[in-house]
């Protein structure tokens, strides 16, 4: 059992969602309303060349800002219109602070123009004591790098993209236009690629999180971070002086990403990077992943928030895939499962704007109800029947001001194949903000999983640098 | 049209809920704490005002909650302070609240820095190092008692266009708030006489419009580039220069009263004085005038008796 799955696990890496036609079509349309952006086939690289290429990118771009700061500059001199006294501010938040109405035409197409640019670097060291030592053990390995653009496209709409380069693959993880201004009342419409909205952990970027991978639940349920190709639309509302929002999205798959484990279960559990992850042949709109989200945060008292979640997830038919040939990496699709997972979540937090210290104690819980897939014939078979699993996490994160961050995570789940499998993990992080651009991340923890028959420890050192503006707005 | 039927249902079920006079009052979000507390002064009960940060937390970095968007989804008015001191966490808001009454050009977007001449602008904003917090000059002109005043004016105007049948009640508010600084203004002479000269220290720089007015002199700001950690090179040669020219005392925001300022005073031997950089709503800094009086008087008892004359 463990064996197939590290075998499936083994191609997830490779590069998926490059090959989607919808994602293609959706990022060359967002690319081609910003920025010519030359050569995306960044390969197997070394750590030296990708950072020589980051470089080179950040240079570029850097070069573009001047040349719209001078734009804005010019703007300036002519003497501003009370309104347009807003229009003179760096360019970073130019897109952010688009305003409707009361700017002259050259300054909305300023505005307009102007795109914020981040680049993220996240390079993971790993040693642990598994017995059946991984490719991403004992080692130092950059995980990602990612290029972001966002900004608006009109008043209407706004964009992101977000181009993540691994060690062996480059993916689009956004792509995706958000229609607000241009619908009624708080609605937007998302379109394009992009996360699922679905709890707390698994719409996030890795580099966002407070721990160096996604708890493994929702790795084991969803994937990472889990993306589809489709339609969304949010909307929130005051149910009196709370605010609630709510999602309904559909998509042609549930996709997670292939990097999204680090640690040293990396490789064990992203069953769901694989399943539906290229959908073969015809698929109808009956087809269609189905997901739907509410959230209400509600403020306990001036600095401090509960948050309280609700999201589902169905995935009606999902191709099914088997290695025939692990060395070449050959799959054979061998049946069509379905696929339903419920998620609650659950978040406290809390601010001390005194010491800019906070407190963060949530957690969530995932429930899967799947397709029963029988592996112990060659080629498996999908026998008609539904298997239920469930798990989760609690976390608790402590930061003591703007540099120091400790935190603790505890996780048991039973496996999404076979519920009698259970694994049970827990980890402490202590992660220090050097400065703006750099984190370093310590973590250790222990794993006992059942399915690989293994009870180990593990260490991690993370850095992560972040380069330019990078604003992912409300977590709620 | 929609917008209009939302503050129609939203008046009405405050008058159900409220008092008459609540029912007509005007809904106004202030991003500070003295932002509400002067248009409180200048129109009383004819506003219901929300608050979104207070004088003992960074205004340049507040973490907004799903809550706020409700707030300025409701607003008829936003006052905000401009200058850049709010773009870090506002705009995102604002454009999440969706409220079309908030967006800059409209009567309801109330920028308080308008008129007002900033001190401080760069000559080039220097990206190298980071996002300068006062690539527009610096936005803390609260911190000076002309600063309020001209606050408190702009508020009653800008409250007046938007509230025709009010504007002589506002007019009246500001008069008021007008005599009650005046008073103070005198009051504080003493204090204006021993600060006159005197040589501070700062931490972020919250001090320009208030050393100007004051005559007082910050000779070093412990921070290179404003809202970024200093370099160790930096607060070298600002701790050589503190134990050369011995200042009254270290200024800094009350919340960065530890860490690194403990160090430089702890190696200079120059006191530290911590103070909120807003009004809070609470005790000594209820409001702007009392927040204003705190920081005038701490200030002045920092500075050496023989400095008087
Ligand atoms: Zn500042």
């Amino acid at each position: 059992m463990a064996a197939f799955l590290r075998e499936r696990s083994a191609a997830s890496s490779r590069s998926l969602p490059l090959s989607n036609k919808h994602a293609r079509v959706a990022g060359l349309a967002v690319l081609a309303t910003t920025l010519v952006f030359s050569k995306p086939e960044l390969g197997a690289q070394d750590l030296q060349s990708l950072e020589a290429r980051m470089i080179a990118m950040q240079a570029r771009y850097e070069s573009r800002i001047a040349a719209l700061e001078s734009e804005v500059a010019g703007l300036r001199t002519h003497p501003p219109l009370a309104a347009e006294v807003e229009l003179a501010a760096t360019l970073d938040v130019t897109a952010a602070k688009w305003q409707q109405s009361g700017l002259s035409k050259a300054a909305r197409d300023a505005r307009s123009a102007a795109v914020q640019i981040s680049v993220v670097a996240d390079a993971v060291l790993t040693a642990s004591g598994r017995r059946d030592s991984f490719e991403t053990d004992n080692q130092f390995r950059l995980r990602s790098v990612e290029l972001g653009f966002s900004g608006r496209l009109d008043p209407h709409a706004k964009y992101a993209f977000v181009l993540a380069a691994h060690e062996d693959a480059v993916e689009i993880e956004d792509a995706f236009a958000d229609w607000d201004n241009g619908l009624p009342d708080t609605f937007t419409l998302r379109g394009g690629r992009m996360p699922v909205d679905f709890g707390f952990a698994a719409p996030l970027h890795d580099h966002e999180l407070g721990f160096v991978d996604k708890p493994y639940a929702v790795q084991e349920f969803l994937g990472g971070r889990a993306v589809t190709t489709g339609l969304a639309l949010h909307h929130w509302f005051g149910l009196g002086d709370t605010p609630v929002r709510w999602s309904l999205g559909a998509g042609n798959a549930l996709q997670g990403d292939s990097h999204a484990i680090q640690g040293p279960l990396g490789g064990a559990h992203e069953h769901a990077a694989l399943v539906g992850a290229e959908p073969v042949g015809e698929r109808g709109i009956e087809d269609l992943i189905w997901t739907a989200r509410v959230a209400t945060t509600i403020d306990m008292a001036e600095h401090d928030t509960l948050t309280l979640g609700a999201s589902v997830i169905h995935a009606p038919r999902e191709r099914h895939f088997w290695f025939a040939d692990p060395p070449t990496n050959t799959t054979v699709a061998f049946g069509d499962t379905d696929r339903t997972v419920a998620g609650m979540d659950v978040f406290w937090r809390h601010r001390n704007p005194a010491t800019e210290g906070h407190l963060t104690i949530g957690g969530e819980w995932l429930w899967s109800r799947s397709s029963s897939v029988d592996d112990s014939t060659t080629p498996p078979v999908v026998n008609g029947t539904h298997q239920r699993a469930d798990g989760g996490y609690v976390m608790a994160e402590y930061g003591l001001d703007t540099h120091w961050t400790v935190g603790g995570r505890w996780e048991l789940f039973s496996h999404a194949e076979d519920r009698t499998l259970t694994t049970e993990a827990c980890a402490v992080a202590v992660t220090w903000t050097l400065d703006e651009y750099n984190r370093l991340r310590l973590e250790a923890g222990l794993i006992d999983d059942e399915s690989a028959d293994d009870a180990y420890g593990f260490c991690m050192l993370q850095w992560t640098t972040v380069l330019g503006s990078h604003n992912h707005g409300l977590a709620w | 049209m929609a917008l209009l039927g939302d503050t129609m249902r939203t008046l009405t079920l405050c008058a159900f809920l409220c008092t008459a006079l609540h029912a007509q009052a005007l809904r106004v979000v202030a991003t500070t704490h003295d932002l509400a507390d002067l248009a409180r002064e200048v129109a009383g009960t004819r506003i219901a005002c929300e608050v979104l940060s207070f004088g003992d937390q960074d205004p340049h970095r507040v973490v907004a909650k799903p809550s706020t968007l409700l707030k300025l989804r409701k607003a008829d008015a936003l006052l905000l302070m401009g200058l850049d001191l709010e773009h870090s966490w506002l705009p995102p808001l604002l454009e999440g609240a969706r409220n079309e009454a908030l967006t800059a050009g409209r009567p309801g977007h109330i920028d308080l820095s308008v008129g007002i001449e900033p001190l401080e602008v760069p000559a080039q904003v220097d990206r190298s190092r980071g996002t300068d917090l006062h690539a527009r000059g610096n936005p803390h002109y609260n911190l000076d008692p002309e600063g309020g005043r001209h606050m408190a004016r702009r508020i009653a105007e800008c409250l007046g266009q938007l509230a025709p049948d009010h504007k002589a009640d506002f007019a009246a508010g500001l008069r008021a708030f007008e005599a009650k600084l005046d008073a103070k203004v005198k009051d504080w002479e003493p204090e204006w006489r021993r600060l006159k000269g005197a040589k501070f220290v700062t931490r972020h720089g919250f001090f320009p419009y208030l050393s100007k007015s004051a005559g007082f002199d910050v000779i070093a700001d412990l921070e290179n580039t404003p809202g970024l950690e200093p370099s160790p090179a930096h607060v070298a040669k600002v701790m050589q220069l503190m134990r050369e020219q011995k200042p009254a005392a270290l200024l800094v925001p009350s919340w960065k009263a530890g860490g690194l300022t403990a160090t430089v005073a702890e190696g200079t031997g120059i006191p530290v004085l911590a103070l909120p950089m807003g009004s809070t709503g609470r005790g000594k800094d209820a409001t702007w005038l009392d927040w204003m009086s705190h920081v005038i008087s701490e200030l002045a008892a920092a500075v050496p008796e023989t400095r008087e004359h």
